[in-house]
């Protein structure tokens, strides 16, 4: 009884230290490509990093050398792609699906910055492989850092680029009830001899802010 | 009549302390946070952008600006110690385990926190300012190799703790059966008394190298894990060549990671005196502090060893 008690007390204090809070914050905005036929061809994604992260990577570059807080076209220039060169197997925090079933994008290209009131601004284009048919199903674009060190907020409204007009974009907060749930089934579950890297839930998925394009019957 | 009844208080208030770290506990287990949290993440965002607009102003010369950014650095310190975090859960976890005074266990956090910003401060001047690493360099040495340091030092708190409490219990079973035959204590040689006043050094400097190596382990394993926010202030600053100004702002982050980790220091040592005081003190404290600190050792180190197998 008095072990439990104590087993109790310490169980969530310790919890806490498997968590992690976030160091960049970025408000992304997506666009969905669609061709003649309403199928997903690529997306297009846009970050606005915090003023912090902007301020380290213009302190990275030697940018703004004179501290006004602007930045000169040329300086503008010469961030672009900064941010566009990732690691084999790093997914680019975006995630394609249709349905249930993980859709596989490629890698980034067509990128481009610029700096806007202390923060910057940079986009990226991702094809998929082959044009997916949405249907009559939801086709989702899902934005988080597996690891929560990166948050991604989707602002403003996402855009439907191409197709027929019948298609409808939205976005969507994640369910966190839902989210509650799923992550505290996993821990009921939860045994001893598991590897808690490789099974604990995709906690980023479930609490991602994402976007859903569906399409009405023809 | 008046005293009974203020003393009778004064253990209704220290009771308290059980149910109330408890209904805390389980609600920050089950989620019920979230809101706090998603509040306290939001909050976090605004802190880091004003960050980023005082570091500019006080690059750019502008007058109050150092008082600025102390203050912004002290409210970042403060959101980031209300999440989820580390220090915090080990100051709460040692408060629970050993019976602190709450004053050295609050002494300890602010120490803690003082130490945190303190190794933030010679990694970046070590390693970007000395030895020319790049930021992502310093920031990969920052995330990977000194949590890798502390977890091991958290891990030998957890030992040590566990390896005493067990030694405690059973200390304890061998007084039960010495009482069977009363002052019947005539140290044969070899018979575990554990008393250990004959042999070695004494018990008050036992105590105070236990107390010394405890707090030692313990303020390592919470300064080797330096908050990233502080990193990324300290890199600016030296960029911009404010240096100074960074340092002053690492250790206001300090301080605001202090206030939160004291609360928890006390509200830890209230749950353990209540849980003491319901059991009714006397011998069945003498027997449960063991137990509770064995437990809260072999707590501790599980968690230690998970955050370091994750780490390496």
């Amino acid at each position: 009884m008095r072990a439990w008690t104590f087993a109790a007390v310490l169980s969530p204090l310790l919890a806490g230290a498997a968590g992690a809070h976030p160091h960049i914050f970025i408000d992304t905005s997506i666009e969905v490509v669609l061709d003649e036929a309403d199928r997903a061809v690529a997306v297009r994604i846009g970050w606005s990093y915090d003023e912090l992260f902007s301020l380290m990577v213009i302190g990275d570059h030697g940018l703004d050398p004179d501290g006004d807080g602007l930045l000169l076209p040329e300086e503008v220039a010469a961030l672009s792609g900064f941010d566009m060169e990732w690691q084999e197997g790093y997914p680019g925090d975006s995630f394609a699906l249709l349905g249930d079933a993980d859709l596989v994008l490629g890698p980034p290209e067509d990128w481009d910055a610029r700096f806007e009131e202390g923060r910057i601004l940079t986009t990226h284009l991702r094809r998929l492989p082959a044009p997916v048919e949405i249907g009559a199903g939801t086709f989702f674009v899902q934005v988080y850092d597996p690891g929560y060190y990166t948050a991604y907020v989707i602002v403003g409204d996402p855009v439907l680029t191409g197709g027929s007009g019948r298609c409808l974009a939205e976005a969507w907060g994640p369910d966190v009830d839902a989210a509650d749930e799923a992550l505290k089934a996993a821990l009921a579950e939860y045994s001893a001899d598991q590897d808690l890297e490789a099974d604990f839930p995709a906690i980023g998925r479930n609490y991602a802010e994402e976007v859903r394009v569906t399409c009405a019957a023809p | 009549m008046r005293r009974a009844l203020s003393r009778s208080l004064g253990r209704w208030v220290v009771l308290a302390g059980v149910p109330v770290a408890l209904v805390l506990g389980l609600i920050w287990l089950s989620g019920g946070f979230a809101g706090l949290l998603q509040a306290a993440e939001a909050a976090q965002r605004e802190t880091q952008d004003m960050l980023a607009r005082v570091i500019r102003a006080l690059r750019a010369g502008q007058p109050g600006a150092l008082m600025a950014l102390l203050g912004v650095c002290f409210l970042y310190g403060v959101l980031h110690a209300v999440g989820p975090g580390h220090g915090k859960a080990l100051i709460g976890a040692y408060g629970v385990a050993r019976r602190v005074p709450v004053g050295r266990l609050s002494l300890l956090a602010l120490v803690s926190s003082l130490a945190q910003a303190a190794v933030a401060v010679v990694l970046v001047y070590a390693g970007v300012a000395a030895l020319g690493l790049t930021r992502t360099a310093a920031q990969g040495l920052a995330d990977r190799v000194a949590p890798v340091i502390g977890n091991a030092m958290i891990a030998g708190l957890g030992l040590w703790l566990l390896w005493r409490g067990l030694r405690g219990l059973r200390r304890g079973r061998g007084q039960d059966h010495g009482h069977g035959h009363d002052h019947g204590h005539d140290h044969a040689p070899g018979e575990a008394c554990g008393c250990g006043h004959a042999h070695g050094p004494s018990l008050a400097e036992v105590e105070a190298l236990r107390g010394w190596r405890d707090t030692a382990l313990l303020i390592g394993g919470i300064a080797m894990r330096p908050c990233s926010g502080a990193l990324f202030l300290l890199i600016l600053t030296w960029q911009f060549g404010i240096g100074a100004a960074g340092i002053a702002g690492a250790f206001a982050m300090g301080l605001g990671v202090a206030a939160v980790t004291a609360m928890v220091a006390v509200l830890a040592v209230w749950a353990r005196e209540g849980t003491f005081a319901a059991l009714g003190g006397g011998g069945l404290v003498a027997r449960a502090l063991p137990a509770v600190e064995a437990l809260a050792g072999a707590v501790i180190l599980g968690v230690a060893l998970v955050l370091l197998m994750r780490a390496v």
